[in-house]
């Protein structure tokens, strides 16, 4: 008997695994299908394997440390330096390449720490509510009505210039976009009959909200926070820029490209705007359940968030302002 | 609709006081000793303490913030721990720049943004509707720092069609204010050379400003077009024999129009953020500049102000968004009220 039980539970598990299969590959048949999607995704791969490989492919790994070669300043591209030289000699596309893994760096610990202040404090805005939640709401609402941009050079300015800095005032900005997002999914999850279930069954306000809320909202999170990567990225780029983010030998493209020489500059400068357009697409593209064109609007997200929009606050599905 | 607007005007009030609390709290909380730094590294134990009593650090929290509030409704910014001016003169000579950047962009931004997504919403699958799609994707993706200075590049340094950057040319004549905003001054005193040239040093700068926001409109009023294109009063009007044009701007345009407000003000409020990277590049004199250049040196009263300008113009542009909405669409004012 015991056995017979075992064999059908594992069956069903099987079967269940087959049609997980069956979905991803259909997923992928529709996915490959989108010339835009693959060319997407082709890139976010380029991207990824060059900051994967980036200090082994390099041909001067130490210009990046803040090496001078005086001798060999603000050269022209040649077979020598591909991309030209900088100010102080250093080799551009050395500088271009291992930009690449630190924008990632960046992006992922201001998504991650922006995540990890947002994503709890919504969880509890939107299950516990009540003062508490109403409090944190108003909260996440005076932040959203600041353009980010400004709020994390005012921050900066206090904190003084810097990358560790410049990272940390734009998590400090960005969290509230997460808690608008969570906080509207808990709710509507907080009604569901499993969660009641839960709480008849007398388990504890704390656990309903972590253990059975929060998985499910999971995936407009990561669907979130992939797209905020491209956003974030060119965020600490412009604090770069304008010299409040990674200072000078630091290889941090905004700051890079914010350096007052050419013509070595127009290449460094070409270097940024491919990720930016490349990450854009890793977070818009692939989360497209449907294939595009079937819809009568292209733009079913956007033109929903705008419709709900009654408070235009409610600014996160833009994400930040970059101009 | 009284009752909505005072509604929206309270909340306007609730937003502020959260914005002040904000940027207190990053003046007053955050830095460990304001003092010191306005003193600069070098300063004796004695020059901080002199600085600390005439900021009022050295009095309580509280009081520090019921003292900051009462500045700040008397319109007193405080004073700029660099140059010792006080805030309130600076946004007064360098917030009409801004505004006469934001507003041409913003105006360039709809006037082109608009009939564009409409066309290609008309036209769909056409040239036109392809081109104006591979503008909106880039205008997504182009960093506006990025285009800033290819723009001077290419049209400024190697055509040599524009200035750099800049306001105005050295030798040009400053019409006497009277808005102070200077093209209209400009006009307003019939100085037609001044006009001129502050129109040729605006182009690159606007054009830099609006383009993302020229993008995201474009996107928005596409695909609110086609979806109201494709609703039965639509056909209903088509049947009855009404022309093509008129149906399409008369009829769908309006109702396309609620979502694009909604992106036209958010923009707005963006675009304000964004003279911060623009000003920067075109060293065009305004609050943006502004507030990176004191910000660089570590001054951080006057980016409060600047935070405080923009936040405060940023929820009046949501405010008069949301009226704007009642006023397009009657269904709204009366669920609202």
């Amino acid at each position: 008997m015991n056995a017979r039980v075992q064999a059908l539970a594992f069956r069903g598990w099987w079967e269940d695994r087959a049609t997980a299969a069956r979905e991803a590959r259909r997923y992928a048949r529709i996915f490959g299908r989108n010339a835009a999607s693959v060319a997407g995704l082709g890139l976010v791969v380029a991207f990824l394997s060059i900051a994967l490989v980036g200090p082994w492919i390099v041909p001067y790994p130490e210009d990046a440390t803040g090496t001078v070669h005086l001798d060999r300043k603000l050269e022209a591209p040649s077979r020598a330096h591909w991309f030209g030289t900088d100010e102080v000699g250093d080799d551009v596309y050395t500088r271009v390449v291992l930009g690449a893994r630190l924008s990632l760096q960046i992006g992922l610990v201001i998504t991650l720490v922006a995540a990890t202040i947002g994503v709890p404090l919504g969880v509890v805005a939107g299950y516990v509510g009540g003062r508490l939640g109403e409090g944190i709401m108003r909260i996440t609402d005076v932040f959203l009505a600041v353009p980010a941009l400004v709020l994390a050079v005012a921050v900066v300015s206090a904190l003084g210039p810097g990358i560790v800095n410049a990272m940390l005032a734009i998590a400090l900005v960005w969290w509230p976009g997460y808690v608008r997002l969570v906080q509207g999914k808990a709710l509507a999850i907080s009604q569901e009959s499993y969660v009641e279930a839960a709480r008849a069954v007398g388990v504890g306000r704390l656990r309903i909200a972590f253990v059975h809320l929060l998985p499910n909202c999971l995936s407009p999170i990561l669907v979130k926070a992939s797209m905020d990567m491209g956003t974030a990225i060119l965020t600490a780029a412009s604090l770069g820029f304008i010299g409040l983010g990674a200072q000078p030998p630091f290889p941090e493209w905004g700051a890079m490209i914010s350096q007052p020489q050419l013509p070595a500059d127009v290449v460094v400068v070409f270097g940024l705007s491919w990720p930016r357009d490349l990450l854009h697409r890793a977070g818009v593209q692939p989360v497209r359940r449907r294939p595009p064109r079937r819809s009568r609007s292209e733009e079913p997200e956007l033109t929903q968030a705008l419709r709900n929009t009654r408070r235009s606050t409610q600014a996160w599905e833009f994400g930040p302002v970059i101009g | 609709m009284t009752g909505y607007v005072a509604g929206r005007v309270l909340a306007l009030g609730v937003l502020l006081f959260g914005l002040l609390c904000i940027t207190f709290a990053i003046s007053h909380v955050i830095p460990g000793d304001p003092a010191r730094l306005a003193a600069g590294p070098d300063a004796s134990e004695a020059m901080v303490q002199t600085l600390r009593a005439q900021y009022g650090l050295d009095r309580s929290l509280g009081t520090q913030f019921v003292v900051y509030t009462r500045g700040l409704l008397r319109g007193d910014f405080g004073l700029s721990l660099r140059s010792r001016n006080t805030v309130a003169d600076d946004l007064a000579r360098f917030f009409p720049n801004s505004f006469e950047l934001v507003t041409l962009s913003l105006l360039l931004a709809v006037a082109v943004g608009v009939p564009l997504g409409m066309l290609s919403a008309v036209y769909r699958d056409t040239w036109i509707d392809h081109g104006s799609r591979v503008m909106s994707v880039s205008g997504v993706a182009v960093p506006a720092f990025w285009l800033g200075l290819m723009l001077q590049l290419v049209i400024a340094l190697h055509l040599g069609w524009l200035p750099l950057g800049g306001r105005l040319n050295l030798t040009t004549e400053l019409p006497p204010p009277i808005t102070h905003l200077l093209l209209v001054d400009a006009v307003l005193r019939g100085q037609w050379a001044t006009l001129g040239d502050g129109l040729r040093h605006a182009v690159l700068p606007v054009v830099t400003l609006s383009f993302p926001a020229l993008a995201s409109i474009l996107r928005v009023n596409r695909a609110e077009m086609l979806e109201t294109l494709h609703q039965d009063y639509i056909l209903n009007a088509r049947a009855q024999g009404l022309g093509g044009l008129r149906v399409v701007a008369k009829l769908a345009l309006r109702n396309a129009m609620i979502p694009t407000l909604t992106m036209i003000g958010l923009r707005y409020g963006w675009m304000l953020g964004g003279t911060l990277l623009v000003e920067s590049v075109f060293d065009w004199p305004g609050i943006g500049l502004y507030a990176v250049n004191s910000a660089l040196s570590s001054d951080f009263v006057p980016v409060m102000g600047v935070t405080l300008v923009i936040g405060f113009n940023f929820m009046l542009a949501n405010l008069l968004v949301d009226l704007g909405y009642a006023w397009l669409d009657p269904r709204l004012r009366r669920t609202a009220a």
